[in-house]
């Protein structure tokens, strides 16, 4: 028996005082390393979305913040139910020096075992959730694959964050006099209540919303606004209404970030309200992941619609169909960066340089498909649409147009006014001289037009340029500049959302772990 | 020889209102090397901050405290670590044992964590655990042993080193009236046997009959003190008397004594 011994035995004997830690880190590397993985896959940089991996680095960050303050606070918690003992080992003589060695020694012990574990798990999880990733922005072909580098990065990340807060705590516990460390346990739960800050808790919570009203939010404001807004919330205004409706005074537990009220009850031992508030944020975080969703986009389209800067739509024979090869044999991708097929006949060429998207849509397929496909873009082009196709033109073309600016010769398709839907903005009447142009450019030979849109295109975006010179000529209002805008955080908010949710999984999940574990 | 001597000793603490309370003041007091101490005094008068600060658990705001011809307010924290690890004992009311080792772990610590003791003396633990009749619960977790086992065993751990002094803040406050009186009598063994010296902070006047002298705080000064008596029934009745007159009738006197 040896002094190394007993502290051994003492570690194995408080492992369920280290639960909350273990928990909080565990579940912190899973969810790293399932993020970790997307970011790393070379797959997902294959199709070229860009604001995938961009949101995924986000959430990374993001992740990062949350576990860091987590595991600071589990740690904290942790180590609270345990500064007592250290309040003994050091009133009988136990150096600071050897208490700081135990403490890095229980951290080593318990952050490596989380690792390992939340390792394994996350890498596991990682191949589910590529999976879904994959079927929710339609990629097809892609591998899943794990990158060593993001294995090692994780491991190396969160061993320096244990280590820091180990060192930390340490530092503060060895700082405390023995007297307080062996009372702690008999201190009273500071009582927090601010009446302001109260006050904005609640309110906070309302402006947020009317925020998501807003369809052009500031998303970098919003990743600051969400946790902050909840922190106030839980922190503060749980405790201002508690106060308002019962009229007494309720206490708080201050070791955790998000804090509850309580009336009567002592929080410590009343973990059911914990876990209900826990629920509660949960509830709140993936509400606010499935809000982005529905004010964001129309539900009952949004699985079909799409997003282009151009998009030209041609009319083939009804037995023509436009396809890749065709695409291909155009030389079309040669210039682009990536084909995506949807699951619609909806061919995007993605320019990843000049972050611009390409849809080429063959009227002829619509015969084929429940559902037309709807496209976002900036311009449409819409070359004359075979009289031949089973469904009529206007009926097609409702369920085709969407966007900020739209193209089109009258006379030769249709009545804008009874066709066109409220998503197009602006639409601009091209004359029939100008429209001749291109209708001969597509009469002469398939290959011809859109050899020279692309060949434009590619050369200075000059495509662009002479459809927004003719329209700019029409209307002096027309900007460019707020459509990208406009376009890029449409797509961004969506994809934030469906991440938003995951993460808010992870953070009420993994709150309510630590607390059940106390 | 001077076991313990505080000089000008005083503590006081700001309140959350920015008012200064002091809690001992100026206070001057000698203990003789194995002398058994008995501390009473009302609430708030200093008794618990007194043992504090003898005990290096806190640091005083002025004056000195002399252990052992050691001026312990000028020692640094590592150097205090090692001062109560070489010469102190503590006996708490709540015992303060640690709950994952057992009985004879506890009392075997603070021999493991001494530089000098590479073996830890087993055999000691056993002779110190018969003497305070805990030898056949030495197996077992303090949670499985009653309140009175726990703080012999509490005892045995102050003592397995053979410290200089001794400190008990209310030992016998979580205890019923017997284990709180073989408590005692052990601990009047203690001071016999082992030359140990000891100083007790307690309410109990009956508690207080053991020590060889009393002293009263009020205020955060030493008021009066009492030297033992032959008889310690007669030192008893001499005990409550002092603090009846220093607190007013049956205030601040526990049950059992009255």
């Amino acid at each position: 028996m040896g002094y190394r011994h007993l502290v051994y035995k003492n570690l194995r004997h408080s492992l369920k005082k280290f639960m909350p830690f273990f928990l909080s880190c565990y579940l912190a590397v899973v969810i790293f390393v399932v993020y970790m993985t997307l970011l790393f896959n070379r797959s997902i940089d294959a199709t070229g979305f860009s604001t995938v991996k961009l949101i995924i680095a986000i959430c990374n960050i993001i992740i990062v913040i949350f576990s860091l303050i987590y595991v600071t606070y589990a740690m904290q918690a942790s180590f609270g139910l345990r500064k007592y003992e250290f309040g003994i080992l050091n009133l009988m003589g136990v150096s600071d020096r050897k208490i700081r060695q135990s403490i890095r020694c229980e951290i080593i012990y318990i952050g490596s075992s989380a690792i390992i574990l939340g390792t394994i798990s996350g890498i596991t999880l990682s191949k589910v959730a590529f999976r879904a990733l994959a079927s929710a922005l339609c990629i097809s072909g892609a591998t899943f694959m794990i990158d060593p580098k993001s294995i090692l990065l994780s491991v190396a990340l969160f061993m320096v964050m244990f280590l820091t807060i180990a060192r930390f705590n340490a530092r503060k516990i060895t700082k405390t006099k023995p007297l307080d460390l062996i009372n702690s346990q008999r201190t009273p739960e500071k009582v927090l209540y601010n009446p302001t800050l109260g006050f904005i808790g609640i309110v906070a919570p309302i402006i947020l919303i009317l925020m998501f009203l807003i369809k052009n939010i500031n998303l970098s404001v919003l990743i600051i606004c969400i946790p902050l807004v909840e922190f106030l919330f839980f922190r503060y205004g749980i405790l201002y209404l508690a106060n308002l409706i019962s009229r007494k005074w309720a206490n708080l537990n201050y070791r955790f970030l998000y804090v509850l009220s309580r009336l009567k009850f002592n929080i410590a031992t009343n973990w059911k309200l914990m876990l209900i508030s826990s629920i509660l944020q949960t509830s709140i975080l993936v509400f606010v992941g499935f809000a982005f969703s529905a004010f964001v986009q129309d539900s009952t389209i949004a699985d079909n619609r799409y997003a282009a800067d151009l998009c030209i739509i041609v009319s083939d024979k009804p037995d023509m169909h436009l396809k890749k090869e065709t695409l291909d044999q155009i030389d079309l991708l040669s210039e682009s960066k990536v084909i995506h097929h949807g699951t619609i006949p909806v061919i995007f060429a993605v320019d990843a340089m000049n972050n611009s998207v390409i849809g080429v849509i063959s009227l002829a397929s619509y015969d084929n498909v429940s559902k037309a496909p709807i496209v976002d873009a900036n311009s449409i082009l819409v070359l004359p649409i075979n009289q031949q196709s089973s469904q009529s033109d206007s009926e097609a073309i409702e369920f085709l147009i969407g966007g900020n600016q739209c193209l089109l010769n009258v006379d030769t398709i249709y009545d804008p006014s009874f066709a066109l839907n409220d998503i197009v903005s602006r639409y601009l009447v091209i004359s029939d001289d100008e429209y001749t142009k291109y209708e001969q450019l597509y009469s002469d030979h398939q290959r011809r037009i859109l050899t020279y849109c692309f060949d434009d295109w590619h050369e200075n975006i000059v495509l662009t340029d002479q459809i927004i010179g003719l329209i700019t000529k029409s209307n002096p209002h027309y900007n460019t500049n707020n459509i990208a805008s406009k376009w890029s955080w449409y797509q961004s908010f969506h994809q934030f959302s469906a991440q938003l949710s995951f993460l808010a999984i992870f953070v009420g999940g993994q709150h309510l772990f630590v607390q059940a574990a106390q | 020889m001077i076991a313990v001597q505080t000089k000008s000793l005083i503590k006081s603490y700001k309140t959350s209102h920015g008012y200064e309370t002091m809690a001992l003041n100026r206070l001057d007091m000698t203990v003789e090397s194995g002398e058994f101490i008995g501390i009473m005094g009302p609430s708030g008068s200093g008794k618990t901050t007194l043992l504090n600060l003898i005990g290096t658990l806190d640091t005083s705001t002025s004056g000195n405290i002399v252990i052992d011809d050691q001026d312990i307010t000028q020692l640094s924290r590592d150097e205090l670590v090692k001062f109560r690890r070489d010469k102190l004992g503590f006996i708490f009311q709540d015992f303060n044992l640690l709950d994952s080792l057992t009985v004879q772990e506890n009392i075997i610590f603070p021999l493991l964590i001494s530089d000098s003791a590479k073996t830890p003396a087993t055999e000691k633990v056993r002779e110190i655990a018969t003497t305070l009749g805990i030898h056949d619960i030495l197996e077992k977790y303090p949670y499985q042993v009653s309140g009175g086992q726990k703080q012999r065993t509490a005892v045995a751990r102050a003592i397995v080193k053979g410290p200089s002094l001794i400190l008990a803040d209310e030992p016998s406050g979580n205890l019923d009236y017997n284990s709180a009186r073989n408590l005692m009598g052990y601990l009047a063994s203690i001071n016999k046997i082992y030359r140990s010296t000891i100083i007790m902070v307690t309410h109990d006047p009956a508690m207080a009959s053991y020590c060889d002298r009393v002293l009263f705080l009020k205020d955060g000064e030493i008021v009066s003190q009492l030297a033992k008596d032959p008889n310690r029934d007669d030192f008893y009745h001499r005990v409550m008397s002092m603090i009846m007159s220093l607190e007013g009738e049956n205030n601040g006197l526990p049950a059992s004594s009255i």
